[in-house]
């Protein structure tokens, strides 16, 4: 009964004997007055004054018999308290086709369906690292629709901000499971009397597991117990995650990029799968598989590399493992990351040694210069994200000297005069000039700029590249990836030479002409030939590649190339092609290559100089002796000399574009694990390009912040022991935004570095994923350069180290408790619906009816009226 | 959306203390009351001067020579009042590719936001000379003296700002705030056209503001200036801020500046949201925003 049952009754203070009696004896007065004092005035016996005297009497009696309104209400039902207590751990997410969460929420909306009338309050709680209360679980609701299938957290059915806003924030994304932690903190939150019972919402894979029938005794004897509702299926046959990616945050266009993938598998093993990185679009639709790997699937952890090369439109990546049959879950079989295209301006030096003059000509009435240097340049600049600075030694002689950007020579500007203008380049092209044609300390400064500033250094063939051009006896030759002959004359011009490239199932970036890979094969193997070499010695051993070799072509090139050409045979006998262990490890002999004779030598190969890298080309890539390579290699946009040279160009430089930065930032691996120490370092440069120490740095943590994602107070990263603090704080970690001064020291002295030890134990979000470290170089308060590192975390927490659920620790909870294990809605609804109401008595409330201000004002105008018009009668 | 009101002025100002209820002291009693002041005040005051203030046996030889130079420059709002130069620079740069040495960012207006930056660099080694880029940010009338030279008046509307779409609210706590201004910066790239060829070069901000302010009683509760750049070659001015009466009821708001005769394109988020065209006679000089000028 909800609404008050109202009625009227009378309540008489006297009893009826008692008010005979006290009528019998006003009576009785009246009568004794009338004869002690005779008959009443004959006035007073008019009837109007019957009337209003009666009408008193009328009321008095009426207020006598004290008529009152009776309202009686329900008693109160006491409604006995159900905790729900909600697993909002990561393992939760699991599940197909809904989640286990999803699983959870429907449940509850079902029972409270089912169960209506129930008198039970529910109560809802969250675990996973710790208990919360959930203020409003819209599940609960009688409205309360189930979540959508996927969704991490129930819609509300109110369109309601707030609690739209709670609802989202509410889902499974804890990093652990404290189920123990949670039941015992749950009788702190006892009211007056403990409630009816408990219902776990839970997969079962709880960290803390040890103890857990005492707890259940310790319940059984509160007599409240623990009902569990396990949720995940069991009898999948296993799961297999895409854990973790890492992949650089930014890239050069047209560069190799290496993507570390880290698996984590249950259940599947020997099992065989994929795994794919594909290009994600703008409708989030995966438009391109950029690589994939197979693998053998192993439980545990599991690392693979992908590489793939960029272009302009790379930027959103999605790691794919596809769904095995019966898998747990297809949630987390793939991961998306985002890598932003690095523009930077490519600077390229090309030095042009060949004594080819340079002529003009008029075309359609503008004069066109025309010179040994204008093919390659046109090939580089065709690429606006080249910019090719041409030196040249005008007709072979003198000094080195700038070509303007209409070909003219400019004579005020050569070859850099500073370190710096060095280091703005990022690349140095040498094509056919001689040692000679630079001074020693130009040379002297080729050498860090390439080593230690990580530029690239290429030799093109001709009569003063190589041993021709007395580079052997400079700090240059040691540098290129091959031997150069010891004697001064290794130029051979004058006949036809054929190139061979060599090419592996996964092509060398250089020789990535087109997209599709067949059409490409076919085009990079028809490479003309070119008419001159230069002979080396042999390709180094150590970190080169032999990408192409040269024979000499005609009937009886292959296999006695020497016996049948002059100059240039005579030059080729007794060398042949050292192949590198890398390239006798590769595979590249394919059937499909063109064969190789007994004669070639490598052509071009590729290695690496400290931080730089380093190219050598045998043969000219200016006419003449390069006229059909520069020309008839494809025809109208399809010029592949052109597409050859930028690919040379842009390999030569993917660790180049530091150039043009005052600070350099570097951590010592590309991840990093729990409890590991992170090494990160720092060099700067002055204004001269030359590495100083006197500039400070100081560096600050950031956190990865998903949007509206709280980050926990600290990083993840400690304090470094022994180190001052200036910034008042006292935590063992380092607090976000925290400032902090990188010492000078290191691997190198004039370094700045610092080594910050890694949490042991990583909490849930993103900065358990990547952070990031900003340095900055500052000269007094001037800042000079600022740079920032993300510094991946390979965080493989406990949550995704068992898909499966554990079902029987939740049945081992419910028995030791003395509750029930319920497997539908039906079972929870039933629970429910057992819940006894206890209904308290009905409350009476009696409001007297005459106490009111209108019948008291009755009575009062009734007097007056009757002792006015008493008054008018003339009585007294 | 542009900020009418003039920044420096009312920061400059200090409202006189009211003289009821003052205690009233003797003119011994008041001197040695002064005195001790003094004293107290003074032990920080130095302390503070050997952290900020740069050391001259230290600086380098080419920040003298800058700081020299542009203290001869004098910057006034419209009632004459001056504003301070910032006394360090906010950044030192060269760039070589450019032919641009000796490079340093300097600004004027020590409380508040800045009225203007200036870029001071010089050429080749043999040019002595001083290449000055001012670029105007403020939000009402300033005038610029150069000795020798002449004046630099930009237009006193003041430069355009826009608020950050898609921005979190500004947070309570200043760190906070730094952080939420360093990631809405992430959230800006920039490319310009310049020579050879017109061709285009890629930008890049630098991850940390060059400079930090707040002016509440100009409704800047937080403000930062960044340096879009060409390696650290400036080539635009971002400022972002957070305007409003008070940081719970502010917006993230942002403005951008040139720094160079180059056409330049910022985006936001991958739209470009601002752009310059290649400086002329049209849109630089001694009466635009932007003014590139040599001076000896």
């Amino acid at each position: 009964m909800l609404f008050a049952d109202s009625f009227t009754e009378f309540l008489p203070p006297l009893s009826f004997a008692a008010a005979l009696a006290v009528v019998l004896s006003v009576a009785l007065g009246v009568l004794l007055m009338r004869r002690l004092l005779g008959p009443a005035n004959a006035v007073s016996r008019r009837w109007s004054l019957w009337v209003l005297r009666g009408a008193i009497l009328a009321v008095v009696l009426v207020v006598l018999l004290n008529p009152v309104r009776v309202d009686e209400l329900p008693g109160p039902v006491e409604r006995p308290e159900i905790f729900y207590l909600l697993d909002t751990s990561a393992s939760m997410q699991m599940g197909s086709p809904k989640s286990r969460w999803d699983e959870s929420l429907e449940t509850i909306a079902e029972a409270r369906r089912l169960a209506a009338s129930s008198p039970a309050l529910a109560k809802a709680f969250r675990f996973g690292q710790r208990l919360a209360a959930i203020e409003h679980l819209p599940a609960l609701d009688a409205s309360g629709a189930p979540a959508e299938s996927g969704s991490p957290a129930p819609a509300p059915a109110a369109s309601d901000a707030s609690s739209a806003a709670h609802a989202a924030a509410l889902g499974p994304t804890d990093a652990d499971t404290r189920l123990l932690s949670a039941l015992r903190q749950i009788s702190s939150r006892f009211g007056r009397v403990p409630p009816l019972g408990i219902v776990v919402f839970s997969d079962g894979r709880a960290h803390d597991d040890v103890g857990i029938e005492q707890l259940a005794a310790e319940f059984a004897r509160l007599k409240t117990p623990i009902h569990v509702v396990p949720v995940g299926d069991v009898s999948k046959g296993g799961d297999v995650a895409v854990a973790a990616v890492v992949a650089p945050q930014r890239a050069r266009k047209f560069t190799e990029v290496e993507v570390q993938v880290f698996l984590r598998s249950f259940g599947f093993d020997g099992k065989r799968s994929e795994v794919q990185l594909l290009e994600v679009g703008d409708r989030q639709r995966a438009d391109r598989q950029l690589a994939s790997l197979p693998i053998t699937l192993q439980s545990g952890f599991q690392s693979v590399s992908l590489s793939f090369r960029t272009d302009l439109n790379t930027r959103k990546l999605r790691v794919v493992i596809p769904p095995l049959p019966n898998e747990i879950s297809d949630r987390n079989n793939q991961v998306d990351t985002e890598m932003a295209i690095d523009r930077t301006k490519i600077r390229v030096l090309y030095v042009e040694g060949s004594p080819q003059p340079i002529t003009q000509t008029v075309v359609n009435q503008r004069v066109q210069t025309r010179g040994p240097f204008t093919d390659f340049k046109q090939a580089l600049v065709e690429d606006e994200d080249i910019e090719c600075v041409v030196l040249l030694r005008p007709n072979g002689l003198g000094r080195l000297m700038r070509v303007a950007e209409q070909g003219q020579i400019d004579g005020v500007h050569g070859f850099p005069t500073t370190v710096a203008e060095l280091a703005a380049f990022d690349a140095i092209i040498l094509s056919n000039v001689s040692a000679e044609s630079f001074t020693d300390q130009q040379i002297a400064w080729i050498e860090p700029w390439i080593g230690q500033r990580g530029a690239g250094l290429c030799m093109i063939g001709g009569e003063n590249s190589f041993a021709s051009g007395g580079w052997s006896q400079t700090q240059i030759g040691p540098m290129l990836p091959v031997e150069l002959l010891a004697g001064g004359l290794d130029w051979a011009p004058g006949d036809s030479v054929r190139l061979s490239p060599l090419l592996p199932p996964t092509v060398h970036p250089i020789w990535s002409l087109l997209a599709d890979a067949k059409q490409n094969r076919q085009i990079v193997n028809s490479i003309p030939a070119v008419n001159a070499l230069n002979r080396w010695a042999g390709a180094r051993t150590n970190l080169t590649t032999v990408l192409a070799t040269a024979s000499l072509s005609g009937g009886a090139a292959r296999g006695d190339s020497a016996a049948t050409l002059g100059g240039l045979g005579g030059l080729v006998q007794g060398f042949v092609a050292q192949p590198s262990p890398q390239e006798r490890a590769s595979p590249q002999a394919k059937p499909e290559d063109p064969p190789q004779s007994a004669g070639a030598v490598p052509a071009i190969v590729v290695g690496r100089y400290g931080r730089g890298r380093t190219a050598a080309l045998a043969f000219p890539i200016t006419p003449p002796y390069a006229d059909d390579l520069v020309q008839r290699w494809g025809q109208g946009d399809n010029r592949y000399y052109a597409k050859l040279c930028r690919n040379l160009v842009y390999w030569l430089t993917e660790n180049s574009a530091i150039g043009r930065r005052r600070l350099v930032a570097a951590a010592d691996k590309r991840f990093y694990r729990p409890g590991e120490t992170i090494a990160i370092s720092a060099a700067t440069y002055d204004e001269s390009a030359s590495p100083t120490k006197n500039y400070r740095v100081v560096a600050m943590v950031e956190p990865h912040t998903a949007p509206g994602e709280a980050e926990p107070e600290t990083s993840p990263l400690r304090w470094p022991s022994g180190m001052p603090r200036t910034s008042g704080e006292e935590e063992p970690f380092i607090v976000w935004g925290e400032e902090f001064e990188l010492p000078l020291g290191g691997a190198s002295a004039m370094n700045h570095a610092i080594q910050l030890p890694l949490s042991e134990v990583l909490s849930s979000g993103m900065s358990s994923q990547s952070l990031r470290v900003e340095l900055t170089a500052y000269e007094d308060l001037t800042q000079i350069d600022s740079t920032s590192l993300d510094i991946q975390l390979l965080h493989d927490p406990f949550e995704q180290q068992n898909p499966f659920p554990n079902h029987e620790l939740l049945g081992r909870l419910a028995a030791g408790s003395g509750g029930k294990v319920l497997h539908s809605a039906e079972d929870l609804a039933a629970l429910l619906a057992d819940v006894p109401a206890d209904v308290g008595p009905p409350i009476i409330r009696r409001v007297p009816l005459w106490s009111n201000v209108w019948l008291l004002g009755l009575v009062l105008g009734l007097l007056t009226i009757e002792w006015c018009w008493r008054r008018t009668l003339g009585l007294a | 959306m542009v900020l009418a009101k003039n920044l420096g002025i009312g920061m400059k100002g200090q409202t006189p203390a009211s003289d009821m209820n003052r205690p009233t002291f003797t003119r011994a009693g008041f001197l040695f009351a002064a005195a001790g002041l003094m004293v107290f005040l003074a032990v920080p005051v130095q302390a503070q001067r050997e952290v900020d203030a740069p050391s001259d046996e230290k600086e380098q030889p080419r920040l003298q020579a800058a700081r020299e130079h542009v203290q001869q420059l004098e910057m006034r709002g419209a009632d004459g009042e001056r504003f301070e130069i910032i006394d360090h620079p906010l950044l030192a740069y060269d760039d070589p590719a450019r032919v641009n040495s000796n490079g340093t960012v300097w600004a004027w207006g020590k409380t508040g936001r800045p009225v203007a930056f200036l870029e001071l660099f010089q050429g080749s080694s043999k040019d002595t000379s001083w290449v000055h880029a001012v670029t105007s940010t403020a939000a009402g009338d300033v005038t610029l003296t150069i000795p020798q030279l002449g004046r630099w008046h930009p237009p006193a509307k003041g430069i355009e700002w826009r608020v950050v779409e898609e921005a979190p609210s500004p947070d309570a706590r200043p760190s906070s705030r730094l952080r939420q201004i360093k990631d809405l910066a992430r959230r800006f790239t920039g490319h310009e056209f310049w020579d050879p060829d017109n061709s285009r070069f890629e930008l890049r901000v630098l991850p940390q503001p060059v400079h930090r302010y707040s002016d509440p009683g100009a409704n800047i509760q937080d403000g930062a200036a960044f340096i879009i750049a060409h390696g650290t070659n400036p080539e635009t001015v971002l400022l972002i801020e957070a305007v409003g009466a008070s940081p719970k009821e502010s917006r993230w708001h942002y403005a951008l500046a040139r720094s160079s005769h180059a056409e330049a394109h910022v985006e936001l988020d991958g739209r470009e949201v601002w752009k310059c065209d290649r400086a002329d006679a049209s849109n630089s000089g001694p009466a635009h925003y932007y003014w590139l000028f040599n001076a000896p």
